[in-house]
Parts: structure tokens; sequence; C-alpha cells
């Protein structure tokens, strides 16, 4: 284990992951914005069916859609969609287009998809593939490609599906281009799987099995954990203020009145930094920290200038191994 | 949802429900409603069993779940308190396809059969629903043993609302579909032969198939879908009572919802799926609302101007003695802005719930968030005194 993971931004493809819930959404496009300011090109693809990436660039936002669109310079955003995804490869290995499009259509077909387990997540896995060989000008179209991955309930099966696939296809092209797509997810150079979770009881328990997983059965880099929503904590010098009473403020409400809140965070900050510590120490990886945002989880625009807090040097929750990877 | 479909709240539900459903997004608390209210119930004298799924530690603890099997285990409520008719059981979160049809399969060479399929054994863990399925299968098992008045059931986490009562329907659409009975014809079976006896655009479509999946796929997936339809008359019947189950006149539903930014959209997705599956609404609970002091102005949340205040903080704080006293001006800051969120996000999330569910019998409950951990045992017995009163 090395003393200190390389840059986030040194990498092809990060796949963010994580429990319904963490802030998965709102962690890749602080990853996506902070790599755009540091002159990255970026490709940002979503994967949930109800899009949620533009809304934390745009007001109002349009839908993004398959091709999707430059949403800051140097920023690219996608949904991707299984089907449309489907038909786009199906369409490149045929080249039938109005045959295709009627089989596509059909509802045999459709019914084939909903009895076929795994595709969506081979064709997802595929399209990402195809997005990190595009080229343009001789180099690669995209520096990183960031991905708001399908939450973990049903565990990183969709990891693991281009190796499945493989053997129950066997041959012929789908199985030639599954083999390609499981290449670049062991890739320890251009891919890493990068886990959020909350300071939470059980967050952090799915997310220890999901890091547990990710080496054991799938064979892929995780080198950090994002902890999101750390929640501040408050010193007693700031308890000791209020419970003087002598601030008179202004905007805010009385120091008397603001103690039981103050008290509240205090007690969630302990219980946070416990669960981060814990999540930390069993995974045996470093952690970012990403605060409670201004504007909240979705709301406004106020967070982009603080993404490059994304980008920081994780680290170490307890003091031994920070001393141990020091020397 | 008609309005004969309205029940009375959860005071009814807890008495007269045969089953009790907490729904909702994850991470909203499901698991310790549904213990609260099995609780509840037990205490009122029924016969009660609540089926779990994935409890934190303490939760665990207190309903006696550590360590335990896939038997019902007594719950006791400890201390010099009366025993209550109450047992608890753990559902497999991720129950294996192989014990369903291990079930269903009608005899042991069926079992093998799907068994030992190739595309079975690959490919089974994603086939639709089957997690959620298997789920309501121990559900279904519970309500008929007959050995309970009320069945609480903690609903799995689910990516989408309709995962988990829809997960019969799909199952049996997918087998009674035109793909599957097409496939299943027997001429089929043997081989690519088989492809003369369909339709053209059947034709082209398995020919594409082949093209781009390879020779032998498509005889592989046959033989799957062959050996699966072995199993199902089994699935029929089961789907079917299940189903009964979760929209039958003795079932509620209670929706739990948390009221932080981002979650309401989930709940109220939740809300349209229970509707539309002519679910019966007993209660929304939002659960885990943080605190707000009095006077807090919400347009803190956007920005309002609070330099002044947080000079005259800093001032005091370096005055005190305090050894960063502009980091924790900065942290009140952090702290008052995020309470203005949560206040508005409950706010509008309850807006939002309460228009959907006036008028239907349906309660609307909120629940305090703790500074402490999860709850215990003390802390699902004030959770149901918050829900349904003090017990009598």
């Amino acid at each position: 284990m090395t003393a200190t993971p390389r840059s986030l931004l040194d990498h092809r493809l990060i796949i963010v992951t994580g429990k319904g819930g963490v802030g998965k959404t709102t962690v890749s496009c602080l990853l996506a914005e902070a790599a755009r300011r540091a002159g990255r090109r970026v490709l940002l693809a979503e994967t949930a069916p109800i899009e949620a990436v533009a809304a934390r660039f745009e007001p109002a936002p349009a839908p993004l859609g398959y091709e999707g669109r430059e949403l800051r310079p140097g920023l690219h955003a996608i949904r991707i969609d299984p089907h449309e995804a489907l038909a786009h490869y199906v369409r490149l290995q045929t080249g039938l287009g109005a045959v295709t499009d009627r089989i596509l259509g059909s509802e045999t077909f459709r019914q084939l998809l909903e009895a076929a387990p795994g595709w969506r997540e081979l064709i997802l896995l595929g399209k990402l593939w195809h997005a990190e060989q595009s080229a343009e000008n001789g180099g690669p179209l995209y520096d990183l490609i960031v991905v708001d991955a399908p939450a973990t309930g049903h565990g990183l099966t969709f990891l693991d599906v281009p190796r499945v696939a493989q053997q129950a296809v066997r041959a012929g092209p789908l199985a030639r281009h599954a083999g390609w797509v499981e290449t670049l997810v062991h890739d320890r150079e251009r891919t890493l799987l990068l886990p959020v979770t909350l300071p939470e009881e059980l967050p952090a328990r799915e997310t220890i099995e999901l890091v547990t997983r990710a080496r054991e059965d799938i064979d892929i880099g995780v080198d950090r954990i994002v902890v999101n929503r750390c929640p501040p904590s408050p010193s007693k010098a700031l308890n000791a203020v209020l419970a003087a009473g002598g601030t008179t403020f202004e905007a805010w409400p009385t120091p008397a009145s603001l103690l039981p809140l103050v008290d509240h965070a205090a007690s969630r900050a302990a219980l946070a930094a416990r669960e981060r510590t814990h999540v930390s120490t069993a995974c045996e990886l470093p952690v970012v920290d990403v605060p409670v945002l201004p504007g909240g989880a979705e709301g406004g625009s106020g967070w982009s200038d603080t993404a490059d807090a994304i980008l920081a040097p994780p680290c170490w929750t307890d003091r031994e191994r920070a001393g141990a990877t020091a020397a | 949802m008609s309005a004969e479909a309205a029940t009375t709240g959860l005071g009814e539900a807890l008495r007269n429900a045969r089953v009790l459903v907490c729904a909702g997004t994850g991470g909203v608390g499901k698991t310790t409603v549904s213990a609260a209210l099995a609780i509840r119930a037990a205490q009122a004298g029924r016969r009660t069993l609540v089926l779990t799924i994935d409890p934190a530690r303490r939760l665990a603890d207190a309903l006696g779940l550590e360590g335990l099997g896939a038997e019902a285990a007594p719950v006791s409520l400890g201390g010099d308190r009366e025993p209550i008719p109450l047992e608890a059981l753990m559902l497999d979160p991720k129950p294996t396809f192989d014990g369903l049809v291990e079930r269903l399969a009608p005899d042991a060479a069926s079992r093998a059969r799907v068994l030992d399929n190739k595309i079975y054994r690959h490919l089974s863990e994603a086939l639709a629903g089957s997690a959620e399925y298997a789920a309501l299968e121990q559900v279904r098992e519970a309500v008929e043993s007959g050995r309970y008045d009320l069945v609480v059931v903690d609903t799995p986490p689910a990516s989408h609302a309709l995962d988990f009562l829809s997960a019969p329907r799909r199952l049996r659409d997918f087998l009674e579909g035109r793909f599957v009975q097409t496939l299943l014809r027997p001429a089929m079976s043997a081989s690519r032969f088989g492809f003369k006896i369909f339709g053209r655009s059947l034709q082209r479509m398995l020919g594409l198939i082949e093209r781009i999946a390879g020779g032998g796929f498509l005889d592989d997936l046959t033989e799957f879908l062959s050996a699966v339809s072995g199993l199902t008359e089994g699935f029929q019947a089961g789907t079917a009572r299940v189903e009964d189950i979760l929209v039958g006149d003795d079932t509620r539903f209670v929706l739990v919802g948390g009221a932080r930014s981002g979650t309401e959209p989930g709940t109220l997705e939740f809300l349209e799926a229970l509707d539309a599956e002519g679910a019966r609404l007993a209660a929304v609970v939002l659960n885990r609302i943080a605190p707000s002091p009095e006077g807090l102005a919400l347009d803190v949340a956007d920005g309002a101007d609070v330099r002044a205040d947080l000079e005259r903080l800093t001032e005091d704080l370096a005055r005190a003695g305090a050894d960063a006293p502009e980091a924790d001006a900065a942290c009140l800051e952090a702290i008052l802005a995020d309470a203005a969120h949560a206040r508005r996000d409950l706010l509008e999330t309850r807006r939002q719930l309460s228009q959907r569910v006036t008028g239907r019998g349906v309660d609307f409950h909120e629940i305090a968030e703790r500074s402490t951990e999860i709850e215990g045992l003390e802390g699902l017995l004030r959770i149901g005194d918050e829900l349904v009163g003090a017990a009598v």
C-alpha cells in the first residue's frame, strides 16, 4: 500500500458508487467540476432513470439525454439510457438501420430484454469503454470520465457482468467486446472505484461490505473513501461563549436559544467522527471529507467553488496509521 | 385509490390490520418505525411478528436478533415489563434465487434442471425482481402460518419504489410473456433449425441476436427458459397470493420518509406507487426531523447578511480565549445555515405530502432526530408513544 494514493485526476475512469442517498451525484459533480477547473476535459455520465446532474449546474435544467451537452467549458454530461445505448451498439454492429430499429422496437424484443439479465449493466460499461477509447486529434476525447454509478442495492454485480457475460455467450462480437470492457474494469492505471458513504452506522457498514467485495470478487482499484456530509463540530469554547449569553445578534436568534442546537450538533458530530474512523479502519483506507455543502444537498451552485476539496489528498483517521505511512 | 379504500390512521391499523408494511426510500428509519409499531401492537395483546431487514446493531440487540438464524424469536422488553406476544425475524436481505427455485420446483428433477443450467448459474442473481419476490414469499409464509394476528414488514432497500410491490407481477408477466412462450415451443428447444417455424420478424430478431452474441447462446437461453417454465405453476399460484396480501383489505401501509433535502422526491414517488397499486395507506411518518431554534430566519439558508453577527461572535470568542475564534464562528454559521435549510426542506416536504393525503384518513406524524445513537429498546418505546400516544 503506497503512502499517498495517486491524484484522482491521474485516472481515466472513476466509478462513483455507494448506497442510495449517500450523495453519489453530489460527489460525482464535485469531482467533475474540480477536474474541469484543473483543465481536464471531463465526461460526467449519470445512469439513474431520473436525471439529477444538470440541476446541480443550472437553475432551470433541460434534460441531458443520451447525447448530452456541455454544462460548463470542458465538462460534457450525458445520461446513459440502456435502451438507447443498446440501439446504438446494435446499429454499430449490424449497420442495418431501419430493420434493426424495427426489431429493437418490437414487443417481443422488449420482453426478451425484460428477461435477459445483465444486459443493462454490460451496455452501460460498454458505453463507458467506448467513451474512454474515443479520440480526437490523436489524443483522447476525454481526459477523465466520471460515472455516477447505480446504487449498490444489489451490490457491485454490475462490475462483474463483463466477466460473466463472456462465459455466457462464449463467442461472437459480444464476447470479444465484453473482454475489452473487463480489461478496463480491472486496469489499475485507468480505472478507480470511488465509494461514497455517510458518517452513519448503516451506510458505513454497507461501505465496508462494498470495499471487501470490490477487493475479493471484482478486482478493481479502490484507494480511498469519500465521507459525505461530515457535520460541523462545535468546540467547547463556542458552547461557553453562547452559554455566557453576552453576545447580541442581529440576524441570528439569541445565544440561549442556539445552545440546544449547538449541543445537538456536537453530539451528532461525535457520532459521525466515530463512524468515519470505523469505516476507515475496517477498510484500511484513508478518507476524503466532504462537508455539508452550502446550499444544501442540491441547492444553488455555491458548491462549485468548494469542489477542489474532493481532490485533497485523503487522510488516515487514526494517528498510528498516519505515523506508519509517514515513516 | 378509491375513497372506500381510505383508512383511519395508525391506531386502526394496529388494532385491525393483519399485515402492516413500512415502505419508503432507504436511510429514513423504516426498520426503527416498523419495530416501534410492532411493539405497540403486541403491547395491546395482538400476536405480532416483525419481519425486519438489516437492522442497525443496537436495534438488532433490542430485538434479540443478534446471531439468530432463520427462525422467529420472541422479543422481551426486559426489566420488569410484562411479556408481550412479539416475535422478530430477520429477512435474508440477499435471498438467492436458488432458495426460490428450491421452494417452487415440483420435483427434484425440475430443480436440478434449473440449477444446473449454464445461463442460470451465471445470471440468475440479476433476474428481474427475484430478491424482492423472495422477500415477499417469506411474508406470505408468515401470514399464512396462522401464528400471528399481525405481521409488520420492513421493506428491503429498493432503487425504485415499484420494485417491491411489482416484483410478483413482473415475474409472472415475464413467464407468461410471448417471448418465453414462443421460445418454449417444443420445436425450438432443439436448435436453430427451429427458426423456420417462426414468423419472419422473429427469425430476424433471433438472427440478430446470434450475430452479436454468437452461436450457442440461444440454445442455452432456450434451455434456461424451458427449465424455468417448469416452475411456472408454482410462481403463478405464489404471485397471486402475494398480490392478494399486498392489496388486501387487511393490509395497511405506513410510508416513512426523511425531511432532508433530496429525500422528498423519493417519498412522493413511493406515495404515487402505493396509490397506483391500490395500497391502503394508514400513515405518513416523517422521520429524523432536525431541530430548529425559535426565531431562526429561513433566509439564513439563502445567505442572509450575517457578517456583523459573525464578527461580533468572533470577537467575543477571542476575548474568551478560544483557540480558533474564526473557525468556531464559521462552525456556528454552518450549523445555522444547515438548520435553516432543514427547516425549509421540512416545510416543503410537509406541504407536498400533506396535500396528497389530507381527507383520506391518513395520519401524519413527525419524529425528531435524536442526538444519540440509533434506537435501543427505550428509543423504540418512545417512538411508539410519539406515533400512537402513550401506551395504556
